[in-house]
């Protein structure tokens, strides 16, 4: 019988990694650290054991020096890592960097993950700094902006969205407010990342993932690594607990304010595209997108007339702020009408009134 | 009796790595190329790792991990020898007084060892591979890949741990991440 490597073997055996280096420093707190993150699991454990054999194993690895890395670096198609490195320096150190953007593997290698040392750095200087308060951000029509928390990790900001952010010495706790955000979370085993979106809470362990709230749902994408949806105890609502649910890179969660889940498939190189202002609709109703476009847009406001047209579906990628090229996408709509008042645009089905 | 230890066992408080790290990591390469896992090796370790006073744990975590780990092992291999042998004080013996016995296995282990391990930095994205050949093979430190790399020592890190992850889940053919 032929098992096959863990689904979570790279993303522990990457943690591990990370403790293999922070352990040469010899220091108590990470001695500490290191303790409480063995004693947390047994798979910890077992991946901290074979990474460990593994990269002995390439201890002796190619003694007659065969390969030659200068080839393989001159092979390097550079302007990429000089690219990369640029955007690595002008940030500050504790940055994740940004993977290369380009590479073919990008979604396999990209990692957003802070050196332990600098987590472990940042932990201190929270934990040194007494309780914190709720930090509020926010964007309005038509802004995106990113922000570097301190303990590493990157928040970026849809349009019109608003989130609060709380750090602590135990754990770091992101409350969305409204719109959407995609979060690249800074590895720190030690203090769980949580965000809470109306009824819904996600919690993640170094990974990227976005969270959307709807006027009538919360969608939970991954884009790489797991994270646990479960119902908020913030936001106890009585009603029975139907999570929590485990979501790996390329899944999506969609929960409703009862609590009920719908999984879905989504391709992680379309979750983001929003950072790009591109919008991109597989199935989506038009009232979604009307809405989506008024995310970006002041003038035309997109108003769908009634609830039936709104239920409609479509799909289709579009310029987040050119809502024209959805306009003319529309028209092709035989049953479509348009109607201006000022700076709202109403959009009415026809047949309706007319057959 | 058979089931006697043929030799005595540090307590854990006190590990030999040196001693026992050798049949650990002939253990431990086992499991990263047979698809077979390690779990049941982590579960006890985990057990036992939970017994100790975590003011000694932290003191040296790593030669607690090692030290268990090793005992363990040590104790599996006893036990599979028992269930091999009901019952040959006479093999046993053998055994005892000779444990470097399997070397002929050690060769074959090592060449396939070598293979493996070409095949698997193959697999790897070639910033990755090179980060990890200067590591590991010309035993640069972060700093001095970063500088011959034109790479920040945070992304030279990067690259280096995630190399390494994958080195470890590429030793299984089979492995999750082909």
């Amino acid at each position: 019988m032929s098992r096959q490597v863990p689904a979570d073997a790279l993303r522990i055996a990457e943690e591990a990694a990370q403790w293999m280096d922070a352990l040469e420093t010899g220091d108590p707190q990470t001695n500490s650290a290191f303790s409480a993150w063995l004693r947390a699991s047994p798979r910890h454990i077992e991946e901290f054991l074979l990474l460990t054999a593994a990269d002995q194993a390439l201890d002796e690895f190619d003694a007659g020096q065969q390969i030659d890395v200068d080839a393989l670096i001159a092979k390097l198609p550079d302007n990429v890592v000089s690219l990369q490195d640029a955007v690595g320096e002008q940030r500050a150190p504790s940055a994740p960097t940004a993977p290369p953007a380009h590479s073919a593997t990008r979604m396999r290698w990209a990692a957003s993950i802070a050196a332990v040392g600098v987590g472990l750095l940042a932990v201190w200087m929270w934990s040194t700094s007494g309780v914190r308060s709720w930090e509020p951000y926010g964007t309005t029509v038509g802004e995106q902006r990113s922000i570097e928390l301190p303990d590493g990790s990157l928040l970026q900001l849809n349009a019109r969205s608003r989130v609060e952010v709380r750090l602590s010495a135990e754990r770091r706790d992101i409350r969305l407010l409204e719109g959407e955000a995609l979060f690249k979370v800074a590895h720190d085993a030690a203090r769980p990342f949580r965000v809470h979106a109306d009824n819904t809470v996600v919690r993640a362990i170094g990974t990227q993932f976005n969270v959307r709230r709807g006027l009538s749902d919360t969608v939970v994408s991954v884009i790489e690594g797991r994270v646990q949806v479960s119902r908020d105890s913030e936001a106890s609502t009585g009603q029975p607990a139907t999570l929590p649910e485990l979501l790996v890179a390329g899944e999506q969660a969609r929960v409703v304010p009862d609590g009920q889940v719908t999984r879905l498939k989504v391709n992680p190189e379309d979750v983001g595209v929003w950072r790009q202002r591109r919008l991109v609709f597989r199935d989506s109703t038009l009232g979604e997108i009307a809405d989506e476009f008024n995310r970006f847009n002041r003038a035309p406001k997109i108003v769908v007339a009634d609830a039936e047209l709104r239920a409609r579906r479509f799909g289709g990628t579009f310029d987040a702020d050119d809502p024209q090229a959805l306009l003319r996408f529309l028209r092709t709509e035989p049953d479509l009408t348009f109607d201006a008042q000022g700076a709202t645009l109403v959009i009415r089905a026809s047949t309706a009134a007319t057959q | 009796m058979t089931a006697k230890t043929p030799q005595r066992l540090p307590s854990p408080a006190k590990p030999a790595l040196a001693q026992y790290q050798h049949a650990l990591h002939r253990y431990l390469m086992r499991r990263l190329r047979s698809s077979e896992d390690a779990a049941d090796l982590a579960q006890e370790v985990y057990l036992r790792m939970l017994r100790v006073e975590n003011s000694e744990l932290v003191r040296s975590p790593l030669d607690y991990l090692y030290g268990i780990a090793s005992h363990v092992v040590y104790q599996f291999r006893l036990r599979s020898q028992r269930e091999l042998v009901t019952f040959d004080s006479e093999t046993v013996a053998q055994v005892s007084e000779n444990p470097r016995e399997p070397v002929r296995d050690e060769v074959a282990d090592r060449l396939e060892a070598q293979q493996q391990l070409n095949w698997a930095l193959e697999q790897l994205p070639p910033t990755h591979r090179i980060v990890l050949i200067l590591r590991k093979r010309d035993r640069l430190s972060d700093r001095q890949i970063a500088e011959r790399l034109n790479l920040s020592v945070h992304t030279v890190k990067k690259y280096l741990f995630q190399a390494q992850a994958r080195m470890r889940t590429l030793w299984n053919p089979n492995g999750a991440d082909r």
